[in-house]
């Protein structure tokens, strides 16, 4: 319902149809979610970035002397630009 | 990868101009914006969420935004550590009278089995781990191999009777 909704604001102002802007709009995401996994960086403009940060191995210390090991890993990370954050907080 | 990446392929692929990939493809990340900015979160299936949160003393009530990435591709991404696991180690970290080995960093991960010299009691091994990511760190440290050295011991000890122990990983 929602995506819906957004094909069809961008179709109307991008003056193409439906059914085009859907798969334009699902070519977009694939080409994203495809850098990433291949570990690249992906900055668009005036929108923002994501990129790939990793978590070390962390050992945390308990109270009763004990430990808890945690695995490293690997997140996805999302900066939003200046101009989004501006945007998002605008009173518009 | 960048906007005018994107904007390439999309002209190429689908067969539009330049200036009309352009303008399509910014309208798309408006319009998520838009969206975003109206409901405080926007969903795209297979990829993951956007979220609206406010910061922690929300006097100016500034929100930011937060993405969370749809479980498959945060598995993909996280595919070389997916099998790891938080563990409680059963006893306490006692410092080993043994010397930790120290171990010369190559570019990134090291096989423990090549490089850490197990003795032969022990049939444990540590899983290799491989990675081919754009952060280059060592992730193996001298407390990560007096933990694999005490979790083995243990191991050694509990599966006397199991006859498992050839493939006993670090993390459970």
């Amino acid at each position: 319902m929602i995506k819906e909704d957004l094909i069809k604001k961008i179709s109307k102002d991008s003056k193409l149809k439906r059914k085009k802007t859907l798969k334009v709009f699902d070519r977009v995401i694939e080409l994203i979610s495809k850098d990433i996994k291949k570990g690249k960086i992906i900055s668009i403009e005036e929108f923002g970035e994501f990129k790939i940060k990793r978590h070390e191995m962390k050992i945390q210390y308990t109270k009763n002397n004990s430990r808890i090991v945690f695995p490293p890993k690997d997140i996805i990370e999302f900066n939003a630009s200046g101009n989004l954050n501006r945007y998002i907080n605008s009173n518009e | 990868m960048n906007k005018s990446d994107i904007i390439s392929s999309v002209s190429i692929e689908f067969g539009i101009s330049k200036e009309q990939s352009e303008k399509t493809v910014n309208n798309i990340f408006f319009a998520m914006a838009q969206e975003l900015k109206k409901r405080n979160t926007l969903e795209i299936k297979k990829f993951g969420k956007f979220k609206l949160i406010p910061a922690k003393d929300n006097i100016n009530k500034y929100l930011s935004i937060r993405f969370t990435p749809s479980e498959k591709l945060a598995q993909r991404i996280n595919g070389n550590f997916s099998n790891l696991k938080k563990i409680k180690p059963k006893n306490g970290l006692d410092v080993l009278k043994e010397k930790a080995v120290e171990i010369k960093p190559k570019d990134d991960f090291v096989k423990t089995d090549e490089e850490i010299p197990i003795p032969a009691k022990t049939k444990a091994k540590d899983e290799t781990v491989e990675k081919n990511s754009p952060s280059q760190r060592i992730l193996i440290s001298e407390d990560l191999i007096k933990l694999h050295k005490e979790i083995t011991k243990d191991e050694k000890r509990n599966d006397a009777g199991t006859g498992n122990s050839s493939e006993s990983n670090l993390w459970r």
